[in-house]
């Protein structure tokens, strides 16, 4: 951790390339300030995410993986955007959307940890089933909250031929002043060879990541059950969708336990 | 960077679970209410100001932490940021230099302690102050000790900095309200949730805000 930076207002080590904007839905960051507290608003943040979305193209892009965000970026736009559409439909088109960009097994055998190893093909199937609909709840939540945040990106930093972060900044309308959200997003490729997100950076942290110590964290308090968790993550599903307060009751009681 | 089924970087575990669950319990009957009280009372124009006035006596905390990290532009961004927000800004109630193109920032000794190459150390969980480690929580002690604004006071009284100390955090709770509702909704176990967003924000932190791709796991 010994590299020294230069970099004032931002770093801009990426190059700028293509401009496109695009609208992403998210709350209004708050300030971060606490340590803690700002990791609690950064995972808001990703929250937020997944609500983002996708575009499409026009300017040339620097290399294919910038381009399939832009223009995936763009497309997502035209989803949230399009008012002759009715709710039900918006949803509808953006779950499709979303389901489409990217590979829920891959993710979600990702935030099983070392537990993917152990569980039976059913439970990870189960799982699987369960973990998408929970990604796409979060985002639907989020999908009411939309304020016309636009997602220009901004560059990206190769891993390897197939791994690729492209570099995002998000435009809040409302706010004066103040620096960009970041928000990056990782592009490797499907079985097939298409292009796929993986995971997606709001500020320093990454979805599945995340997720990955949540479901681990949540394993490691039930022996390590799988079903267990698609249970809860299918309760969970549930209480997102109601619109309910969930968490209160239920985690405090899950805390208990632990 | 592997989240094991037990945390290798959280060799107390169980204790950092009880203290989580205790504070959360406080946080539900005192301090999120109090902070609803206080978004109530309190119109936004007023609860932004005393953020910028809060923000702005961290100043020098932030100043020093960017030199002795070598970030002599950054260092120079907060100094005109003070200069510019305790004099046009009405010492500090506005953030005129926000608006001017010279965003915030933050620094600490921590993250100072970071780029000198010391480790974070074991995860620790500390009862009303939250996520921790060793590292950072020397650093918390370091900045307390070298502001100059914790020797304020009237008299003999010690008000001042309890104030300061009340309000910042009624503020910041307030300013969360929904950040930590959502975290715990969206969480099958905010515990390690809020383990694994500490780390990669402090991490974020540390490399001032930039993306390293290098430590991503292969998925």
């Amino acid at each position: 951790m010994a590299a020294v930076k230069i970099g004032p207002f931002k770093d801009k080590e990426f190059t700028m390339s293509s401009r496109r904007t695009i609208a992403i839905p998210m709350v209004k960051p708050a300030v971060p300030a606490a340590p803690w507290i700002a990791a609690l608003l950064a995972a808001l943040l990703i929250a937020a995410s997944m609500l983002f979305s996708a575009p499409v193209r026009a300017a040339p892009a620097a290399n294919p993986a910038e381009a399939f965000v832009q223009e995936n970026i763009e497309k997502g736009y035209k989803i949230l955007n399009d008012t002759g559409m009715s709710d039900e439909k918006r949803r509808a088109q953006f779950r499709e959307f979303m389901l489409s960009l990217t590979d829920s097994r891959r993710i979600g055998m990702f935030t099983l940890g070392p537990y993917a190893n152990s569980a039976s093909k059913q439970d990870v199937d189960a799982f699987i089933a369960a973990f998408s609909e929970f990604a796409v709840a979060i985002y639907e939540t989020r999908l009411s909250k939309y304020k016309g945040q636009t997602l220009k990106v901004t560059g990206s930093q190769q891993r390897a031929a197939d791994d690729i972060v492209v570099n995002t900044d998000v435009i809040n309308p409302a706010a004066s002043g103040g620096q960009p959200i970041k928000a990056a997003f990782r592009v490797r490729k499907a079985a097939d060879g298409h292009p796929i997100v993986t995971d997606i950076e709001i500020e320093g942290v990454w979805l599945a990541l995340s997720q990955r110590s949540d479901f681990t964290g949540f394993l490691q308090q039930h022996g390590g059950r799988v079903s267990d968790l698609t249970t809860d993550l299918q309760r969970q599903t549930q209480l997102l969708r109601s619109g309910g307060k969930p968490a209160e009751n239920k985690s405090s009681g899950r805390i208990l336990r632990a | 960077m592997a989240d094991g089924p037990a945390d290798p970087n959280d060799p107390f575990e169980g204790f950092n679970r009880v203290m989580f669950r205790g504070t959360v319990a406080v946080d539900k009957a005192i301090f999120r209410p109090t902070a609803l009280v206080y978004r109530k009372v309190i119109p936004q124009p007023i609860r932004d100001s005393v953020r910028n006035f809060l923000n702005n006596l961290d100043s020098p905390i932030i100043f020093t932490n960017d030199v002795l990290q070598g970030e002599m532009k950054r260092a120079g961004i907060t100094l005109a940021r003070a200069t510019l927000n305790s004099t046009i800004g009405v010492g500090g109630l506005i953030d005129v230099a926000d608006k001017w193109g010279l965003p915030r920032h933050r620094e600490d000794f921590g993250q100072t302690l970071a780029v000198y190459g010391v480790g974070e150390g074991p995860y620790l969980f500390v009862p009303l102050i939250g996520p921790a480690n060793p590292r950072d929580l020397v650093g918390y002690g370091v900045d307390f000790v070298f502001n100059p604004f914790t020797y304020v006071q009237w008299g003999n009284e010690y008000y001042v900095p309890y104030a300061r100390f009340g309000l910042d955090f009624l503020d910041l709770r307030e300013r969360n309200i929904e950040t930590l509702d959502e975290i715990e909704k969206t969480s099958l176990d905010y515990y390690a949730s809020v383990r694994s967003l500490y780390r990669q924000t402090r991490n974020n932190e540390i490399n001032n805000g930039a993306t390293t791709v290098e430590d991503l796991p292969d998925f």
